[in-house]
């Protein structure tokens, strides 16, 4: 059949099944890209004879004899189109995963249909939550100004990496054609809890393709956390490559490696595993109970399935509530969520000439996936090179490593490239997600308001594995209570294994559970003293010559570097006052009402995740700049640029820059 | 997404080919469902885009809308001017929660056979009083109106391997007035709730429509525009508490809520 894509010709025979986004991307248009693979997400649109379509639902054979166009076909003799320079002048992209999508959907819109931009891309969906410099780029507003020497830090400047971002030439983790490739899926477990007791691979071998399958007897018998930091002690050693038991549905049980990825999808329909199904818990709190099946036995029975707890107490706020004139008391919930970073996990690992592993991947740590790669593998690091370059969002949820633990140890049975792409389920169901926390808050006042004791309870779900359960119970039990006064303050915290999968890091790590709460409890504390939410957080809000502190009595390596909170309630308050908000609907039936809440994140410096810049001047004048911390949307190579800037008296132009990699950055 | 089950696509140049009908074998219309979700049990599609089927047929009796006419062309339909409900077109093309990229491939046939309570071509033909033409395989075949076609959330009346050919709109509904009222949870998501009620010109009937808020379409048909009263005991009589959708788009209590509250608000407009 024959396929013009960007005005070239192509002879190809796509598979039966085969949709048009997979397809195009074998031809090497990698600006095409996989966001949900089910519709939802736009980021694989491209135009079909002209109309935009989502790639990845169109039967590839539909394409034959039309004309396919994508994001590298937009501009013609390296002229952007103008869409292409609006995005690049409102600097509409974060990461820039979902721009390709939104270029091919906006570049379709007729002037009428761009006065209506939530109707006409709300099937494209930027994770990063870009919406407003989109909105800016459709409607020609320019954010970025001019890059001059020496005023580079502090100016708007726009991304290194737009140019390529918007032409869909930045190249994410999967877009790369490898020779020889092999694919990697696993067969994930039905079970919440159960003990593997025979695992059969006969039938699933015989699969036309498949070349190796490697279940929990073929790997290092090494715990690890799939959490990354670089402290690995701050994380639990509780996680096989593979296991013979399984904590949550969802599991890795096997893995087939195999030449095409439906080889591989294929064997694992036949692999056959036996189970001895276990008793399992999923509430924390019954799975605290004396009686609760035990999903980690090697931390000893005493803690059951409490993973880490953490107390402490200021003042004392038994005194503080007898002192109180008022007590509120109540319990809030979070649920779990999930990052839904639209690039998914993956990474690819191959043995190079220079006989090292080297393994690309979608992470926020690849300095430590080196180091977790080397110990349960054994390596010298020496022999180990990872990096990432362009990672298409995070979240938090890629500071895990949860994918490329199996591709190396594939590569060093097999000694071929290895793939393996998550595909948008297995990010629901085996990924991380935000931590699910109960937190009890009881809060004792005087009638003007001011406080006299914050109590909060936290019961954190890590889920089947601790990961970043103790490091975000922590935060959920800092900041949110340092951002009021109180000489009483008392916290009490646990991270409970259940068998539901594990939680991760998630923006705000565990801070953002607790703030819900105590904001909640702080609103209601004013109501039952009858004072406005905004005077009762002002009568209590931390103050800059305060004592940045939470529970614990150790003095603190944080403190105020600046101050506007104040400010920060006053411009919301004169904002909700304003009436520029959206009228209610006519009639009595409709309820209004405001509300107000504050979040305070303190940040010192790490003691922990340090990253370093070498900067070199090249022969042609310019310069360069490696940086090992990860770019995933965050701007950091923006910032990092304009940093190196400000020290030379440079343009940022003038400085290239590369990120997050194990052999060319410290 | 790749189906990686399949391993062959028929283009059989009439359904009648088509003799034999294996599990395992699915129509193929515009994709836009088949192709988001793994399909293991299928390992062959039939393309029925092949059949070459005139996607819409006008005529002094109606309009006939073949399974596969794509919803771009149905939002696009010039209608004539005496049919009055056909301004229904665009606004239930509008209830769907995907993209106007998803209509330049969906088809009007597809979305009635996933039967799921919220979609919004079962709405507009169901109150427009359409007639389901069904093609058994080794059979004749047979009629069924859009009303009785969905029997309840992803359920159907057609038998394994049965094509729904086409909808036919009869011209003396599309003439009617009419009165819509929708509601979703989230800004231009997914419908929780999608009233039509028409009313004919000469004879003053009223026929209200509920989709979106039951598990199938429930229709109610009066000889004039009915009291409040007599409106809400017949809502009581057809849909029982244990017809309204639970899911994450609306909880029950709050479908049947917002049913009651339209219904009585379409009785009113369409009273004048």
């Amino acid at each position: 059949m024959r396929y013009k894509i960007n005005g070239k010709l192509f002879d190809a025979e796509p598979r039966p099944g085969q949709c048009l986004r997979t397809f195009i991307r074998g031809l090497g248009w990698f600006g095409v890209k996989k966001g949900c693979d089910a519709g939802d997400c736009g980021a694989c649109t491209v135009w079909l004879d002209g109309k935009p379509v989502h790639s990845c639902l169109v039967p590839a054979f539909r394409a034959a004899n039309r004309e396919v166009t994508t994001i590298e076909g937009l501009s013609c003799d390296g002229d952007l189109h103008p869409i292409q320079q609006a995005f690049l002048d409102a600097q509409a992209f974060q990461c820039g995963f979902c721009s390709a999508g939104m270029i091919m959907t906006s570049a379709s819109l007729s002037e009428e249909e761009k006065q209506d931009l939530p109707f006409h891309l709300k099937g494209n969906l930027c994770r990063c939550t870009g919406y407003r410099s989109i909105d800016d780029a459709l409607h020609g507003r320019k954010s970025t100004e001019e890059d001059i020497a020496a005023r580079a830090c502090g100016a708007a400047l726009g991304n290194p990496f737009g140019p390529a971002i918007v032409t869909g030439k930045a190249r994410y983790t999967m877009d790369v054609a490898m020779d020889n490739l092999l694919h990697l899926k696993v067969l994930r477990s039905p079970h919440a809890h159960a003990r593997i007791q025979r695992i059969d691979t006969k039938t699933a071998l015989t699969i036309p393709g498949v070349v190796q399958i490697f279940t929990w007897e073929d790997v290092p018998r090494r715990l690890f956390s799939t959490a990354l930091h670089e402290d690995h002690l701050v994380d639990p050693d509780d996680t096989y490559v593979l296991d013979n038991v399984v904590r949550f549905v969802g599991q890795r049980v096997v893995a087939v490696v195999a030449e095409s990825e439906a080889a591989a999808e294929a064997a694992c329909r036949e692999v056959r595993v036996d189970y001895e199904v276990l008793p399992a818990v999923f509430d924390p709190v019954v799975a605290m109970e004396p009686n609760a099946p035990i999903l980690h036995h090697k931390r000893g029975e005493a803690k059951g399935n409490i993973y880490a707890e953490i107390h402490g107490e200021v003042g004392c706020v038994k005194d503080g509530f007898a002192a109180a004139d008022a007590v509120h008391e109540m319990t809030y919930s979070t649920s779990r969520v999930q990052h839904v970073h639209l690039e998914t996990h993956g990474s690819i690992a191959w043995k190079g000439d220079d006989g090292r592993i080297h393994v690309r991947t979608s992470s926020q740590g690849p300095f430590i996936v080196h180091q977790k790669l080397c110990h349960i593998f054994g390596l010298n690091p020496g022999k180990l090179h990872v990096f990432t370059e362009r990672v298409g969002g995070g979240f938090g949820g890629k500071q895990e490593m949860v994918s490329e633990d199996l591709c190396v140890l594939a590569v060093l049975k097999i000694g071929r490239p290895v793939k393996w792409e998550f595909t948008r389920e297995e990010q629901f169901i085996a990924a991380t997600t935000r931590h699910q926390m109960t937190t009890h808050v009881k809060l004792g006042a005087k009638t003007d308001g001011t406080l006299t004791a914050i109590q909060v309870r936290v019961v954190s779900n890590t889920g089947g594995y601790g990961g970043h359960g103790s490091e975000t119970l922590a935060a959920a039990l800092g900041s949110p209570l340092s951002a009021y006064r109180c000489p009483n303050k008392k916290a009490d915290g646990f991270a409970v294994y259940t068998n539901v999968v594990p939680g991760g890091g998630f923006r705000g790590y565990g801070a953002s559970q607790s703030t819900f709460a105590i904001e909640c409890a702080i609103d209601e504390l004013g109501e039952l003293l009858g004072m406005d939410p905004f005077a009762i957080r002002r009568q209590n809000m931390v103050r800059p010559d305060d004592w940045i502190e939470s529970v614990w009595k150790d003095p603190s390596d944080v403190g105020f570097g600046s101050y506007g909170l104040d400010q920060c309630l006053d411009l919301v308050e004169t904002a909700l006052a304003s009436g520029r908000g959206d009228a209610k609907p006519d009639g009595d039936e409709w309820a209004e009402g405001t509300g107000v809440a504050l979040a305070m994140l303190d940040c010192g410096p790490p003691t922990e995740h340090r990253s370093g810049a070498v900067m070199m001047l090249l022969p042609d004048g310019r310069y360069h700049l490696a940086v090992g911390s990860t770019e995933m949307g965050n701007g950091s190579v923006t910032s990092h640029r304009q940093m190196a800037a400000s020290v030379l008296g440079s343009r940022a132009g003038s400085i290239d820059i590369i990120n997050a990699d194990t052999d060319l950055t410290v | 997404m790749d189906l990686n089950t399949i391993t062959e696509v028929l283009r059989p140049a009439d359904a009648d080919a088509v003799k034999k009908w294996e599990s395992g074998y699915a129509w193929l219309a515009g994709g836009t469902w088949l192709f988001s979700e793994p399909q293991v049990a299928t390992h062959t599609l039939i393309d029925l885009e092949s059949f070459k089927w005139t996607s819409l047929a006008t005529s002094a009796e109606g309009l006939e809308i073949a399974a596969t006419c794509k919803v771009v062309e149905l939002d696009r339909f010039k209608a004539p001017p005496e049919w009055r409900a056909a301004l229904l077109f665009p606004e239930c093309c509008r209830a769907f929660l995907a993209s106007f990229k998803i209509w330049n491939e969906a088809t009007v046939g597809g979305n009635i056979v996933m039967s799921l309570p919220a979609g919004p071509m079962i709405s507009l033909t169901a109150a427009l009083e359409g007639i389901c033409t069904l093609w058994p395989r080794n059979g004749p075949p047979r009629k069924v109106p859009v009303v009785d076609f969905v029997t309840g959330n992803n359920a159907n009346v057609l038998a394994p391997g049965e094509l729904l050919r086409s909808i036919f709109l009869p011209a003396s509904a599309l003439k009617k007035s009419y009165a819509s009222r929708r509601f979703t949870l989230t800004h231009l998501g997914r419908s929780e709730v999608l009233l039509i009620g028409t009313r004919s010109p000469e004879r003053g009937e009223f026929l209200l429509t509920v989709t979106a808020s039951t598990l199938r379409p429930v229709q109610l048909r009066f000889t004039n525009v009915p009291s409040a009263e007599t409106l809400e005991s017949a809502l009581d009589d057809a849909a029982p508490f244990e017809l309204y959708l639970d899911d994450v788009h609306g909880s029950p209590r709050h479908r049947q809520h917002l049913t009651y509250y339209f219904a009585e608000q379409i009785r009113q407009e369409l009273s004048n």
